[in-house]
């Protein structure tokens, strides 16, 4: 069963003059195909440039392709009847926490979403209460968003997309701009909205630790998806990734040089305890 | 050369209820030559400090000496500072302006007071430094990628010669090869010329690997001053300060506890390549 559907997808942006002539036109996504199941934690990747956020803008209606089609639950994005029910069930989260908080509150932030949806407003004090524990803020609901963190007001920004009960929510570098901690916390959120809520989250990082906790990674490069596995898979081809501009976690760095140096170590090593389990297997074996 | 906070504080909303403090007690001496870098969780006053070093904030209490001189004396000239000391916000490339690159990075050397021609030499120069070929210098500065606009602005303060650089999270929403390709640049800056670097930064990975020294902000106070390795020690502290220690750090420790002899305290992934090998045999 396809959630999303991307079917030969191309878009070009479009300079034009001051007399509102077309002077030149960019490439930014090329026949591009890919297909979303329901549940998925997908992690997308790719260069400064690369056509990812393009990419992403494409699956609710924000930007149209030119050539090809989105179909969203079965829903065609070109078609303007489809917007709401597209927007409800695909939520965009971007990278910079303040441009994205409307409300002098932070239960009224929550709430924006389904207000805008019509949506009776004892429904919506209940989902404010049930999204504010999804994301952890529940003390923080008559607190101004003025006073949280980075990581605070992201989850802030995620809980009013979760008001409106999407099916998946698309996160555009929700990290780029935090502290640790607040990276942390919001890997967390995401990765917990998708094991427990089953929610659909396809995530732009350029943090290649954050993609190796995703269930599926794929690597947009030339306005094209290059690379298309788990995690396993595409960070165990390190020249490909470096040739894309991008790089391993560091556990796999460490696996690779310790295989460079004689310890026979399987490609695509991704979490400490994969790493230990695998030394240790060679210990004992020897 | 120094540049030197004294007993500094700034006080948001002085003399009201909603007076507080920002930063609190800094004493810190930057000699020229250093590479700095600077963390701390969102709030914790980085920022308001790094204002203070080039004029653009002023102490509310105590003061900022740049070569023995404090900077908020009359008739001290901030445009002076500024040149010594040159400042790179966050996300410096929404800041260009010019329609061609070359005299984006110009601007400020004009304003300098150099004259045309002198200024576009330092800009040429200053794109060389930063590996900004030649056939983009015409280009406009919204046609290059999110890597290279980073690295024009940052040639925009090079231009000025300053002989402190100070950055604030000169990596944020940049890939990977950017990153390397920026924070490289820093250290040749450094190597080769001389010149200061004082680094904001979010990544762990990145100060472990690239500054000498690391100064921890907490709650506007300094929490840590000391190499990387010294501050990589104290990692519940720092999880508590809202920070972390590099991946390399939990990957010790794990490694460690699974009864392989590592050293703790690698701040690098390199450091621990030998001892694993020599721990398997």
């Amino acid at each position: 069963m396809k959630q999303i559907d991307v079917k030969n997808i191309t878009f070009d942006y479009i300079v034009r003059d001051e007399n509102d002539q077309i002077e030149s036109s960019i490439r930014a996504l090329e026949d591009l195909s890919m297909e979303v199941k329901p549940g998925d934690f997908i992690a997308v990747l790719g260069r400064n440039g690369s056509g990812k956020s393009t990419f992403a803008k494409m699956l609710n209606a924000i930007l149209l392709p030119n050539f090809g089609d989105v179909i969203v639950l079965g829903m065609n994005t070109k078609e303007e009847d489809n917007l709401l029910e597209i927007r409800k069930n695909v939520g965009m989260v971007f990278q910079n926490p303040d441009n994205q908080i409307v409300a002098n509150v932070v239960e009224e932030d929550m709430a924006f979403g389904p207000e805008n949806l019509g949506i009776p407003s004892e429904e919506i004090v209940k989902r404010v209460e049930t999204v504010s524990h999804m994301v952890g803020m529940e003390k923080f609901l008559q607190k101004s968003p003025n006073k949280l963190s980075g990581g605070q007001k992201q989850r802030v920004a995620i809980a009013g997309v979760l008001a409106m009960k999407p099916k998946c929510i698309v996160l555009d570098e929700p990290t780029a701009m935090l502290d640790p901690i607040g990276r942390r916390d919001i890997i967390e959120t995401v990765t917990k909205l998708n094991h427990e809520e089953g929610i659909t989250i396809i995530m732009i990082t350029h943090f290649m630790e954050e993609a190796a906790a995703a269930k599926r990674v794929v690597v947009i490069d030339k306005n094209r998806i290059q690379m298309d596995g788990t995690p396993g898979e595409v960070f165990a081809d390190y020249r490909r990734l470096k040739e894309f501009g991008l790089d391993v976690p560091q556990v796999t760095e460490l696996a690779g040089k310790l295989k460079s140096a004689g310890i026979p170590l399987p490609d695509g090593i991704i979490t400490v305890e994969e790493l230990i389990s695998e030394l240790k297997s060679r210990k004992t074996g020897t | 050369m120094s540049l030197k906070a004294e007993k500094l504080e700034h006080k948001y909303n002085a003399g009201t209820t909603l007076e507080s403090y920002a930063l609190k007690g800094i004493d810190l001496e930057i000699e020229k030559g250093e590479f700095v870098g600077l963390i701390g969780r969102t709030g914790s006053g980085k920022s308001t400090l790094i204002q203070h070093f080039n004029g653009l904030l002023k102490p509310t209490g105590g003061r900022i000496l740049f070569d023995g001189k404090d900077i908020s004396e009359k008739g001290y000239s901030l445009k002076i500072l500024r040149q010594k000391v040159g400042l790179v916000f966050q996300y410096p490339e929404y800041q260009l302006f010019e329609e061609t690159i070359i005299k984006d990075v110009a601007y400020g050397p004009m304003n300098k007071g150099m004259s045309q021609e002198e200024a576009l030499k330092a800009a040429q120069e200053a794109l060389r430094l930063v590996g900004i070929q030649k056939e983009l210098y015409n280009k406009s500065p919204f046609e290059v990628s999110g890597g290279q606009k980073r690295r024009v602005a940052v040639a925009g303060v090079l231009a000025i010669h300053p002989d402190y650089l100070i950055l604030d999270e000169p990596t944020a929403g940049l890939d990977p090869e950017g990153r390397e390709a920026i924070l490289g640049l820093f250290r040749s800056l450094h190597e080769k010329l001389g010149i200061t670097i004082i680094m904001v930064s979010h990544s762990m990975e990145d100060v472990a690997r690239y500054a000498k020294r690391l100064i921890v902000m907490n709650e506007g106070s300094i929490a840590y001053d000391d190499t990387p390795r010294e501050v990589f020690r104290h990692t519940d502290e720092l999880e508590n300060m809202g920070l972390s220690a590099p991946q390399s750090v939990h990957i010790a420790r794990a490694l460690k506890q699974a009864g392989f002899d590592v050293p703790g305290d690698a701040i690098t992934v390199d450091e621990l390549v030998k001892p694993i090998i020599e721990s398997m045999r």
